[in-house]
């Protein structure tokens, strides 16, 4: 089976089909936004799947050229809605401007991945056929064979003033912390996770979200410390702890001491085989009952 | 007799094949030097630095550097060609055949020359191997210490031959391996062995030097399935497994040296010194670091060589790329004829049923694949069979010389691409045009051309100057595909031809455009013409014409093109398919990227009308009204 990938590698090569790079069947496309004609070079290809990130971004010529089942697969943020109502604001609006450029009719399986948003969604009156987290590469995502910790924290992603102060008390903490701000991805970022026994998330912003990392860093079987989240995790619910409250350097110490490191368990498993790539593309393969060689 | 010169001082010649020899060339050019008066050196495809040696060489005037380019071994084909060249155009008395491991055991040419004189009657001269290893093996200077010798019961032989053979038998021909002549008219040649001297023949130089020797021909044999049944070459094997299983122990070294080619048990033998100092000698023994990585690759290309009997092409070129003998009609150079089973097969014929599904997707599935770009461009037709051409050699290096808006090169880089093949795509031009693309504005050309390859792809790399400079940066050897489309005329394409082929692979591949175009004095179909007789060719008549060039037909990956142009009814129906799809490339390209331009307007247009729709139903908007009615007022609207 030949499979297409179409999506930036610095946002989305940790959600790529496991072994992408090194698999003569698989070809993966980076995005400039500039000028959308190197998706020819995906109809040349003739794949027999492909997976597009961001499919708002593409025009509609290049799509249709391109033969085979597409799998769109949405990660922007959409509005909540509260009170039956979406709550809207100047931010909100302008995100959802890139869905007004989706040409929903082009993909064969529409995919939105935050499970808690269905209500959003419906209100929307976007189509979209299933509620699943972004898929992981979980030949690169996974947990270690053997337990070696460098870290007791890690936090990965960009300073702003919340996180910045969130993470404050870390600067006197005894606890061997990291914070990387940019650059780490692929391998790189899972040796991290792999090697750090708590991964903090921190919203960008005070506003609640469930960022990808949080599932990336559980599939290495890191212990996940979040603030308020957006939905329930649904998998990997013993990896992931959300704490609404003032994080200190004794909380953390009291998960270090009270949350074993990882350990093998059925129900991680199962975790870890759904959120894998290639698993993904069997699943809608066999929902839209069509097989491949 | 003593040939062409009536004169007492004999003119001595010598014709010399050689690859990668770089550690032994300069001691070895020193010999040349003192004992002859002029030389022929091949070169057979080095990756090291031998063709920088010799073109490095202070007082090379006795140096002539050919170029053979060849995947196969036609050492009697050109030995012989030089032979009689060297008789007639040089007036050689004397012709010798050396290897870089061979040196003659006089310590000047005088001593040479009196033995000579000794045998002026004969034809031919023999001289017997004496095999000699040096003292130390660890890639040090080996001139600079003692060398033993081996027995005397080496039965190799290597001649010299008198321009009187010329005479006698002038269809003479020399033999594979050197070792004697065939002279065609049913007489035997004359010949003496000099039994005083022999031939020192150094075949291991270092430790290093000998293994990759060893294991570049037992790759040859190990996988080569008819030379084992035929027996042939084995030793090369049993030679490589007695070094292995050795462990590399230098007395087994120097039995293998001092008995090479064959195989002897005693490894506890003492050798004798050798007496003989090289007193011709000046220049160190030295393996490079180039050397080592060139025979390092060259055992990686030895194990992917094609197995069977192969039918050789080669063409030798002089210094300056221009063709001094080629061959092409595929015929066998092994000197004895060898049996074969009759050709069961049919003639190959465009989609043979059993093949169908292989020839489908090399030759006509690439043709309907599409370039990210298709900028103004006289070579549009041609655009689905560079496809194909791409798909079928997966190039190392794709060099374009006159590149303009960048049509072709664009399709390249998108197969390469597409195909996911790691090719290193070059694109030379000045963008200042030439009086048959005419002078342009080259920048903006250059600057977009480079914005939109930079978006979407990698390996690619602009060469913004003229052809003759950009030709340094390439090694010999090292051009895959290449395509020129640069000034027309007859001189300037011919010498972007001689002068651009050196660069070239052996078995690569040179398209020509515009061989169709017969005005403004355009002059690519007169060459064109030319190089028709002398390589095997394939080529297309619309969009001006494009001509492709194989320099070696019997390489595998071009046969279903091969047998294409060689079935007329093939190769027509082929030539039409690729102008009838060629001729819609503009339309589906430009079908998508401006459907592209359209989809956006429309957005943008949707966008602006829903911003100006919020701005009139603004609070603002309605508070400044009369203001506005005042202001067209004053302006009488």
């Amino acid at each position: 089976m030949r499979i297409g990938v179409v999506g930036s590698f610095t946002y989305f090569e940790n959600h790529f089909p496991e072994r992408w790079f090194e698999d003569k069947d698989i070809l993966a496309l980076d995005v400039f936004e500039a000028d959308y004609s190197w998706l020819i070079i995906l109809h040349n290809f003739s794949p027999d799947v492909t997976l597009f990130f961001r499919p708002e971004l593409y025009p509609r010529r290049f799509i249709e050229s391109i033969p085979g089942i597409r799998i769109a697969l949405l990660s922007e943020p959409v509005p909540n809605v509260v009170n039956g109502k979406l709550e809207l604001s100047s931010e909100t609006k302008l995100r959802m401007k890139v869905y007004q450029l989706m040409d929903w009719d082009l993909y064969h399986w529409r995919i939105f991945y935050d499970e808690g948003k269905q209500d959003s969604i419906n209100a929307l009156g976007y189509t979209i056929d299933e509620f699943r987290p972004l898929p992981i590469d979980t030949a690169t995502f996974h947990p270690p064979t053997r337990s070696e910790y460098r870290y007791d924290v890690c936090f990965v992603g960009k300073a702003t003033p919340h996180r910045i102060e969130k993470l404050d008390f870390l600067r006197s903490s005894r606890l061997s912390f990291i914070w990387v701000a940019h650059g780490a991805s692929g391998q790189d970022l899972a040796e991290l996770f792999r090697s750090s026994r708590i991964v903090l998330n921190v919203h960008a912003d005070a506003k609640n979200a469930f960022e990808p990392r949080i599932y990336l860093a559980a599939a290495c079987g890191s212990l996940v410390v979040s603030e308020t989240l957006s939905s329930r995790p649904l998998h990997f619910a013993e990896r992931i702890i959300e704490d609404t409250t003032q994080w200190s350097d004794s909380l953390l110490r009291e998960y270090l001491e009270n949350h074993q490191s990882y350990s093998p368990t059925p129900s991680f498993q199962n975790s870890l085989n759904r959120f894998s790539t290639r698993v993904l593309i069997s699943d809608v393969l066999a929902q839209l009952n069509t097989t491949f060689n | 007799m003593t040939g062409n010169n009536p004169s007492h001082s004999l003119v001595l010649c010598c014709f010399v094949m050689m690859r990668n020899e770089s550690p032994i060339l300069n001691p070895f050019l020193d010999q040349l030097e003192e004992f002859f008066d002029h030389c022929i050196l091949l070169d057979h495809d080095s990756t090291d630095d031998t063709v920088d040696i010799i073109r490095q060489r202070k007082n090379n005037e006795k140096f002539s550097l050919c170029h053979l380019k060849s995947s196969g071994y036609p050492q009697a084909e050109v030995a012989t060609y030089f032979a009689h060249s060297l008789i007639q155009n040089n007036n050689a008395d004397y012709v010798f055949f050396l290897d870089c491991d061979e040196f003659l055991p006089f310590d000047t040419r005088a001593d040479l020359l009196a033995q000579l004189k000794k045998h002026s009657q004969d034809t031919l001269i023999r001289f017997k191997w004496r095999n000699i290893c040096p003292s130390q093996l660890n890639g040090d200077d080996i001139f600079s210490s003692d060398f033993y010798k081996g027995s005397n019961q080496n039965d190799f032989y290597k001649i010299a031959i008198n321009a009187s053979v010329s005479e006698t038998a002038p269809k003479f021909s020399i033999n594979q391996g050197y070792h004697s002549i065939t002279t065609h008219n049913g007489t035997d040649p004359q010949l003496q062995e000099e039994p005083a001297n022999h031939l020192l023949h150094i075949p291991v130089q270092s430790s290093g030097q000998i293994a990759f020797k060893l294991c570049n021909g037992h790759n040859r044999i190990a996988g080569d399935a008819v030379r084992q049944q035929k027996n042939e070459g084995w030793h090369w094997v049993t030679l490589a497994r007695q070094l292995a299983s050795s462990g590399g122990d230098p007395d087994v070294l120097r039995n293998l040296a001092l008995n090479y080619p064959t195989i002897s048990s005693d490894d506890n033998a003492v050798p004798d010194k050798l007496e003989f100092n090289f007193p011709y000698i000046k220049s160190p023994y030295s393996e490079s670091e180039s050397y080592i990585a060139a025979q390092a690759y060259s055992l990686i290309q030895s194990e992917n060589d094609p197995q069977g009997v192969e039918k050789y092409s080669y063409t030798v070129t002089d210094h300056k790329g221009n063709i001094l003998t080629t061959e092409h009609s595929g015929k066998d150079t092994e000197p004895a004829p060898i049996e074969r089973p009759p050709q069961q097969s049919p003639p190959p014929v465009l989609f043979n049923q059993e093949r169908f599904s292989e020839q489908f997707n090399t030759l006509i599935d690439p043709l309907f694949f599409l370039p990210t770009k298709m900028p103004p461009t006289a070579w549009g037709g041609h655009i689905p069979f560079l496809f194909v051409l791409m798909k079928i050699l997966s190039p190392r290096t794709y060099v374009e010389l006159g590149v303009h808006y960048g049509a072709s090169f664009i399709t390249a880089c998108t197969a390469a691409k597409s195909l996911q093949i790691p090719t290193q795509l070059y694109a030379v031009d000045t963008w200042e045009g030439d009086k048959h693309a005419g002078v342009y504005e080259g920048e903006p050309i250059y600057q977009e051309l480079k914005a939109h390859l930079e978006g979407s792809f990698d390996n690619f790399h602009l060469m913004r100057c003229l052809f003759i400079e950009a030709r340094q940066k390439f090694k010999p050897g090292s051009i895959d595909l290449l395509h020129i489309d640069g000034l027309h005329t007859y001189d300037a394409v011919k010498n972007d031809f001689t002068t651009w082929l050196p660069a070239m692979a052996s078995n690569g591949v040179i398209m020509f455009h515009d061989i169709c175009v017969h005005e403004r004095g355009f002059g690519v179909h007169q060459l064109w013409d030319e190089l028709k007789e002398q390589f095997t060719t394939l080529e297309f008549h619309h969009s001006f014409g494009l001509g492709v060039l194989f320099l070696d037909s019997g390489d595998p990956r071009v046969k279903p093109l091969i047998d294409l142009a060689s079935d007329p009814n093939s190769k027509r129906f082929y030539q039409d398919l690729v102008e009838n799809i060629g001729n819609t490339i503009g339309s589906r390209v430009g079908f998508l990227t401006n459907q592209e331009d359209l989809h956006r307007l429309h957005h943008e247009v949707d966008y602006l009308r829903q911003e100006l729709s919020e701005v009139y139903s603004s609070t603002s908007w309605r508070i400044t009204s009369p203001v506005r009615a005042t202001r067209r007022k004053l302006r009488g609207d």
